[in-house]
């Protein structure tokens, strides 16, 4: 059974354009997945294709147009009041700027407490005051006594981070839904708040869908990647087989233009003209066609759904029936 | 005459600068120098804090109001901008010098067209309206920008446009050196590249000198061709990329490139530096990087390296002199 299966979930905002007219952004078109117990799901694509907002509409922070989101079976887009707050505890989420989701008010103990109270765990003052301390070292913050009084105005980009991490940890969820986790941080911090996601999920299971626009860290660090294009998944594989065989053409392009630290593998890249197309205004047939380098007539009349490769890799494209 | 070695535009010797706050003197760049060959493009790295855009301002006397340059030179084609007149200055900056401030797509004004915006530059240096409205096309033109766009204000323009925009408007008066603050930080992949092709394709076709500020050690190696590692306030290695890159000489480099993530070794593990840059007004004694450094040995925490010569290029570590 898998943790979370998504099926054909849509998520459209409408907007009034002041000209009487209504306009409908589909931020999130018709999107499928699985995610198991434990397993690291990167979403990869270019800003505006639907991937924070693909992760609100999981937590019901969004409510979903259509399609299903079954959370250890139970569908979890008609959920309301108490399994609804249940469902928050075991879902947690991550946000991007660790400057913001933080209240610099309180102090870190308090921050990483509140959760709990929320929830209405814990026994007593000091039970709770445990579970915070060891969230704290679980999240890398070592030792937790000497953070527990702090601001986060006295800590740093990466330590703020982690108490970040540890707020959400404290719940013991079952997934964390980190949205850009560490786009923020300086490259010699990343590393060691990946190194702390990375421990969550082989000390305790935790699955992540993990939200980025950097492939790089992607390769690193997940499982699976899962490639968004407006609004939809346009490829899905392992890990290694996505970043060496690749097969959209999208994802073909966006591999070739993430910049390689290494001088003597610089590489033909396909640079893709012009900004990403609208949500409001999606192309017909495959949605890629007009930026498509190898797009051929048919692909702007016919849709294309997921085809698999092979057991665990999938893409969405016509010509790779031609290929294959 | 065949010579390929090209003469350098730009020579830093011995650039110190402090800011001075309430409370302390904060020494942020100390005894910096660097030389920078016509027509090539030299990478700036180093974590956040480490002085880059200190650097890049200092270069150009663009200092806030805070920071004082307390010794040095900086000679352009031989003369020293830091014993200009400020007028000299002046005209040398819109001239000679360009500078994309890190951040700048954001600082294009929102109540003007982006063809007034560039057009108000050129008239600064040439009065005549003719040929100013004929650069703008051809300015336009070069960044990839449709004719038929420039009407039109930045919010209409998407990041990446703007960012565009802020370069044709750095390229107006034919400059020699380019600065590039973070042109590309907060864009994605696929527009920074973009970006990154416009500025070699122009580099080829202008004979531009262009130093790039990045934090992302992929954008050096896929555009630079010499790279300069700074650690707070000082220059760790100064080397071509190929040595940057293959045969890094200074534990800071390698740790930077230990902890960056490359999609084609998935299978390799990133390792973090442990601990955080220093605080300028709390510098640690000897070599700074010392309390971070895996490789220290007593001298590191007693003396300050200086920069030294190494095979390809330049280190500031005991270890390289002890060799
Ligand atoms: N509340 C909303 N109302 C209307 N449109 C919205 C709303 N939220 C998001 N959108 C639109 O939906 C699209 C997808 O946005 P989303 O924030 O999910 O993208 P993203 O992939 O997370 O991008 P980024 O990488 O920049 O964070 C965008 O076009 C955005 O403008
Ligand atoms: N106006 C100022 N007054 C005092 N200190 C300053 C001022 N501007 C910068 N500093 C300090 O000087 C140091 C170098 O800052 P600088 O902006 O040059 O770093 P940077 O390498 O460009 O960092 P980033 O990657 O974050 O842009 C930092 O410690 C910073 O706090
Ligand atoms: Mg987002
Ligand atoms: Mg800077």
């Amino acid at each position: 059974m898998s943790l979370i299966r998504v099926q054909n979930l849509h998520k459209h905002f409408s907007l009034s354009s002041g000209l009487g007219k209504n306009l409908v952004v589909k931020a999130v078109d018709g999107v499928s997945f699985e995610l198991e117990k434990g397993e690291v799901l990167a979403l990869v694509g270019e800003s505006g294709c639907g991937k924070s907002t693909l992760a609100l509409t999981l937590m019901h922070l969004e409510e979903a147009s259509a399609g299903q989101v079954l959370f250890n079976d139970n569908d979890i887009t008609t959920l309301k009041g108490k399994a609804l707050k249940n469902l928050r505890r075991d879902i947690q989420m991550v946000f991007q700027d660790p400057y913001e989701s933080l209240n610099p008010l309180m102090t870190v103990g308090a921050i990483v407490e509140e959760p709990l109270k929320v929830h209405g765990l814990g026994k007593s003052k000091s039970a709770r005051q445990e579970m915070v301390k060891k969230a704290l070292e679980d999240a890398g913050l070592n030792p937790a006594e000497s953070y527990l009084n702090r601001r986060p105005h006295e800590l740093s980009g990466g330590q703020r981070q982690r108490v970040v991490i540890a707020a959400a940890l404290v719940l013991e969820p079952s997934l964390v839904i980190a949205d850009e986790p560490v786009s923020m941080l300086d490259v010699s911090i990343r590393a060691e708040v990946l190194g702390v996601l990375e421990r969550l999920k082989l000390e305790h299971s935790v699955a992540m869908l993990f939200i980025t626009h950097d492939l790089g860290t992607a390769a690193h660090f997940a499982d699976r990647i899962a490639v968004m294009y407006l609004g939809r998944i346009v490829e899905l594989g392992e890990t290694q087989d996505v970043l060496e065989n690749p097969q959209h053409p999208y994802t073909k392009a966006l591999l070739s233009v993430i910049p390689v630290p290494n001088p003597k593998l610089r590489r033909k890249h396909i640079i893709l003209q012009g900004d990403p197309p609208n949500p409001i205004n999606i192309p017909g047939g495959c949605r890629f066609h007009p930026r498509c380098p190898v797009a051929i007539p048919t692909c702007s009349k016919q849709e294309v759904a997921l085809k698999h490769i092979n057991i665990n890799h999938k893409a969405a494209c016509l010509l790779l029936d031609h290929s294959a | 005459m065949s010579n390929k070695q090209q003469a350098n535009l730009l020579e830093v010797r011995g650039l110190t600068v402090d800011y001075l706050t309430e409370k302390a003197k904060a020494r942020a760049l100390e005894n910096v120098s660097f030389k920078v060959a016509q027509g090539s493009i030299l990478g700036i790295v180093g974590e956040s804090g480490c002085g880059k855009t200190t650097l890049m301002l200092a270069l150009l006397r663009l200092l806030p109001q805070a920071g004082r340059i307390v010794a040095g030179e900086v000679l352009f084609n031989g003369r020293d901008l830091l014993r200009l007149s400020e007028n000299d200055m002046r005209s040398l900056r819109w001239q000679d010098l360009a500078i994309i401030f890190q951040g700048a797509m954001n600082a294009l004004n929102p109540v003007k067209t982006v063809e007034d915006q560039i057009t108000e530059v050129l008239l600064r240096q040439n009065p005549n309206k003719t040929s100013a409205a004929k650069r703008v096309d051809e300015l336009l033109e070069m960044v990839g920008i449709g004719r038929n766009r420039k009407g039109q204000y930045p919010h209409q323009f998407s990041g990446g446009m703007r960012q565009r925009a802020m370069i044709a408007m750095a390229l107006a008066c034919n400059p020699k050196l380019v600065i590039a603050d973070e042109p590309t930080t907060a864009l994605d992949v696929m527009v920074q590249a973009q970006i990154l092709e416009l500025l070699l394709q122009l580099r080829a076709e202008l004979d531009l000198t262009i130093l790039l500020v990045t934090h992302d050690l992929g954008v050096v190696a896929e555009v630079c061709d010499t790279a300069l590692v700074m650690y707070g306030g000082v220059i760790a290695e100064h080397a071509p990329i190929d040595a940057i890159f293959n045969a890094p000489s200074h534990p800071y480099t390698q740790a930077l490139l230990g902890a960056f993530p490359d999609h084609t070794k998935p299978k390799t593990q990133l390792l973090s530096i442990p601990g955080y840059p220093p605080k300028l007004d709390a510098l640690p004694p000897g070599c700074r990087f010392a309390p971070r450094c895996s490789q220290v040995i007593d001298i590191c925490q007693l003396k300050t390296p200086s920069l030294i010569k190494v095979s390809d290029g330049f280190a500031s570590c005991h270890l390289l002199e002890t060799l």
